[in-house]
């Protein structure tokens, strides 16, 4: 038994690494993830996450002091960088653990029940979140609400988990007529064992591909809608609102909004090619 | 003499294919041929290498697949190292494959017409056909394998026909290009017996009429028995016997087929595994010497370590087995 | 005959889709905080003064009925004042339209074709520089936001090699081009003034680009990697054993089934545009119905909001039905498949 786990693990580990770059992603995701959390250790200057303002220090090019340069208010650009990916994450992950489960418990509900009115109901209503660019209403949405970190997460996630009801109802309505399913029914299982017991197991390789993907995606989102004002308020940092402040000191200050452009470039593409792995182990085709 | 009616010659062929970056040897010097006229049988369990062969012939494996040695000879011509034109001439008049497969050998896309009107016409090329003559091959050979209505299966697609029908479908494109010799990947597998039957038939009287030569690749040594004269038992990517078809399976020689014979009330798809204790090596690190050695109930030290060579026993019988060479 | 069905019923999906639309936005244009009537005339107004402007727009009767005015107003056209250019909504919308509708039109289109042949190209040299090169710029462009995209435009072509014409615009004021579809370069172009339809080509390319590269690469993935899937299908490995020349397989056989996913996600792509939009728009200062919206989103004027959004619903809507009509007729299986 533990040697077939065993073996079970190289066989994994071989299809992940298949393409080659997965591992570049899986080093770039863990490097991100570390970082979030030592972030206040590592931070030379932890305090400029914060309303700071040293003049003396303000608009400096990238040195050996700081590495990022500093902007305006003399506030070290590595260490808001750094501050700033905790929230980025976070942002990922609570999205995330919302907006799956409810995607998940509709869309196979509408595909058990296919052909039902329950069906029609369903995904009716994730037909018409699916209807404008989620990036559309996610703005109208947080614009609406308080501008906050948190709300921004909550327009975020209203507009994500229509996604995971489509995929969790393409992958029900094929199988529920199949025979262990069918069975389950005839010796009497109650709806939460069809869904959780029996559901699950089938879409979870699809739901994990995709949520490995995603963590990317609501990232780039959240700093989507920081950036215009809509997300984490200044003075804390976030991507989005750092890139913003940059832009206005196009060309001669680069340094502001490159480094944070940087940042977010390489955390979607850390996720994706992770993501592209995850689907390897599966063989489900990443998209 | 007889050399010289061959129509199709496999010498030595290996094949591996290379999975998970690890090489697996499929097939390990394979010899067989194929007379003018003749139908020959391919018997073994699954995965033993028979689709690979079919494939080898053709020149179509896998991305991942390679041939490692051995050449295979159409009218004494090297059909693995032919120049591109050549090679095509030679699939579109010398040999023609029935794929095992017909859910996926049928392209999903485009209508049976326009399939059909590809394929013949670079089989027929020669024959400056009109559409409306090729169209017409068509329809024959679709009414030959049983399909009352050739004008509705032309004008639909793939997956609005049910699978007996595809598989029937691939068979008549196979059949109306009147190639030299078939390749048939267990015909018939998907269809009800009746119908399996007369395909079976049909197959056998256009051999009888002399006018095609059959390799016929199947687990079921019924059907071998049904439509070939010659046959080639398969194991692990090895021939292990062959010859006369009523001779082999008259006075089997070699452990394998004497076994395959015993378990043949209950011989399907995996009725074997029972049979025949063991399974199919590990193709990575095959067994050093005989690849049935590990299941043989006669095995000795030389079978482990030494590959059996060819042993004539008379009547063109055969067999690769240090058991019937020393006279067991 | 069955495809005209199913695209009538697609039809009809939509337009129940849409009509759930409408009323998520109404819903949300009734959450904000505060009262309509205060948020659209301003602090320094009267209670006479709002009294009229509720009872003119129907504010004193029930949410639902409330919904019904706005609707049959919305069908007609009719979306009310804007609070912030203080001019009728659809007036703004009209004028503001064709800018995005342009500006999507060129960064869906054209790039259909690079994005196929960067995939064909990248699976027949597969494992070659050329695809290695592709899937590295592929990797890279999909994983950059559009704004992200957009920003580095502006620095690295407005600032550093300066070959945009201007930041902002549309045309260089020194030209003067007819008004009749709204596109500029097509107008351009009618009214004989190929350097015009330059200057506004010149416009248009970086916004353009930056809204196009991100899924353009994602199209060129897709086609690659299902064209390298199809390449080991048996009905591939079928004609080329029937002597089918490699030519004529790749074209007849191998092309179509690979383009089938493709173009399903173009449409997807090309809806997504108009949301991505709102910030190419706003950081090119492209003077279109996005940037307007996102101006109405920040100032939180609903009636502008709710008007973009669901303008925005209906391309989107629009736009995927056509792209399933393409797919429909290349692919034979989804015109039974149901519909959504």
């Amino acid at each position: 038994m533990k040697a077939e786990q065993k073996e079970a693990m190289i066989k994994n580990w071989y299809k992940f690494s298949a393409g080659g770059v997965s591992v570049i992603g899986l080093a770039i995701v863990l490097l991100i993830i570390l970082l979030a959390v030592f972030a206040p250790v590592i931070a030379p200057y932890p305090e400029d996450a914060g309303a700071v303002v040293k003049f003396a220090e303000s608009s400096q090019a990238p040195s050996m002091e700081h590495i990022m340069g500093t902007d305006t208010m003399g506030r070290d650009v590595f260490s808001r960088l750094l501050i700033s990916l905790r929230g980025s994450l976070l942002m990922g992950v609570l999205v995330l653990a919302i907006a799956v489960p409810v995607g998940f418990v509709v869309g196979v509900l509408a595909g058990y029940y296919k052909d039902t009115w329950v069906e029609t109901v369903l995904m009716r209503i994730v037909d018409i979140f699916l209807s404008v660019p989620a990036l559309v209403l996610a703005l109208a949405i947080a614009a609406i609400l308080e501008p906050n970190l948190r709300n921004s997460m909550i327009a975020i996630t209203i507009m994500w988990w229509p996604w995971y009801a489509r995929l969790s109802f393409g992958v029900a309505s094929s199988l529920r007529t199949e025979n262990y399913i069918v069975y389950a029914e005839l010796t009497g299982a109650k709806l939460s064992h069809i869904i959780f017991k029996e559901f699950l197991p089938n879409t979870f390789d699809q739901i994990l591909t995709k949520m490995t993907l995603d963590m990317g995606y609501v990232i780039c989102m959240g700093a989507t809608l920081s950036f215009v004002g809509l997300g984490e308020q200044p003075p804390m940092p976030a991507l989005g609102n750092m890139i913003n402040d940059g832009v206005k000191f196009l060309p001669e200050m680069w340094w502001l909004a490159i480094y944070p452009a940087v940042t977010i470039i390489i955390i979607v593409l850390g996720f994706n090619l992770l993501g592209d792995g995850v689907g390897n182990i599966f063989n489900v085709e990443g998209k | 003499m007889e050399e010289k009616t061959n129509v199709l010659e496999v010498r030595d062929l290996s094949v591996s294919y290379t999975v998970a970056n690890v090489k697996t040897h499929v097939l390990e010097n394979v010899n067989f041929s194929v007379e003018k006229g003749k139908s020959v049988g391919i018997v073994g369990e699954s995965g033993c290498g028979k689709t690979t062969t079919m494939r080898a012939i053709l020149n179509v494996l896998p991305s991942n697949g390679t041939v490692e040695s051995g050449e295979i000879l159409y009218n004494g011509e090297n059909i693995l190292n032919m120049p591109n034109n050549k090679l095509q001439d030679y699939r579109q008049k010398g040999a023609g494959m029935i794929f095992q497969d017909p859910s996926s050998a049928l392209n999903p896309v485009i209508s049976i017409r326009n399939q059909f009107l590809e394929a013949l016409k670079y089989a027929h090329k020669d024959k400056k056909l009109t559409k409306a003559q090729l169209l017409e091959k068509a329809a024959k050979a679709l009414e030959q394998v049983s399909l009352a209505d050739p004008d509705r299966i032309l004008n639909s697609y793939p997956f609005q026909l049910s699978g007996g029908m595809r598989q029937r479908v691939c068979i008549a494109i196979t059949l109306a290009a009147e190639r030299q010799i078939l390749l048939a990947d267990e015909p018939g597998t998907a269809l009800d017996v009746t119908i399996q039957d007369q395909i079976l038939r049909l197959i056998k009287s256009l051999v009888e009429a002399g006018e095609l030569s059959v390799i016929m690749v199947t687990h079921s040594l019924g059907v071998i028995r049904q439509v070939t004269t010659a046959v080639n038992i398969m194991y692990a990517g090895t021939i292990v016997e062959g010859g006369d078809t009523k001779e082999v399976f008259g006075h089997p020689m070699h452990p394998y087929t004497q076994a395959l014979m015993d378990c043949l009330p209950k011989l399907t798809g995996n009725g074997i595994a029972k049979g025949i204790p063991g399974r199919i090596p590990d193709y990575s690190s095959p067994p050093g010497g005989c690849r049935f050695a590990p299941r043989c109930p006669y095995v000795t030290d030389r079978c482990l370590n030494e590959k059996p060579v060819p042993h004539e026993t008379g009547g063109g019988h055969w067999t690769s087995c240090f058991k019937a060479e020393e006279g067991r | 005959m069955s495809l005209l069905k199913s695209i009538l019923k697609r039809l009809a999906s939509a337009l129940v889709v849409l009509l759930g639309l409408t009323i998520i936005i109404f819903v949300l244009m009734r959450i904000v905080p505060g009262d309509p009537a205060r948020l659209a005339l301003g602090a320094n107004v009267t209670e006479d003064v709002l009294e009229k402007y509720r009872e003119a727009n129907h504010l004193n009767e029930s949410l639902p009925m409330q919904y019904v005015y706005w609707l049959t107003g919305a069908l007609r056209g009719d979306f009310g004042m804007s609070a912030v250019t203080k001019r009728a909504v659809i007036q703004d919308i009209t004028d503001f339209a064709p800018a995005t509708i342009e500006l999507v039109l060129w960064a869906g289109f054209p790039p259909i074709l690079a994005a196929l042949f960067l995939g064909v190209t990248s699976a027949q040299h597969k494992n070659k520089w050329q695809d290695y090169l592709c899937r590295f710029l592929g990797y890279i462009f999909v994983a950059t936001p559009t704004f992200v995209f957009a920003v580095l435009f502006v620095l690295v072509f407005g600032y550093w090699l300066p070959v945009m014409p201007t930041i902002g615009g549309r045309l260089s004021p020194s030209f003067v081009i007819p008004d009749i579809t709204g596109l500029y370069v097509l107008d351009a172009l009618l009214g004989g003034q190929p350097a015009a339809a330059w200057d506004a080509f010149l416009h248009l390319l970086f916004p353009a680009l930056a809204l196009a590269l991100g899924k353009t690469m994602q199209e060129a993935r897709i086609t690659r990697s299902s064209m390298l899937q199809n390449a080991d299908k048996d009905y591939i490995t079928m004609v080329t054993s029937q002597g089918v020349p490699q030519s004529v397989v790749n074209r007849k056989f191998l092309l179509k089934p690979s383009v089938i996913p493709t173009v399903t996600i173009i449409g997807m792509d090309i809806a997504t545009m108009f949301g991505n939009a709102f910030l190419v728009e706003r950081i090119f200062n492209w003077p279109g119905l996005s940037s307007y919206g996102m101006t109405a989103i920040l100032n939180k004027d609903t009636n502008a909001v709710c008007a973009v959004v669901l303008i925005i619903g209906l391309a989107f809507t629009l736009t995927s039905i056509a792209v399933d009509i393409v797919a429909m007729i290349l692919d034979p299986r989804m015109r039974q498949k149901r519909t959504r």
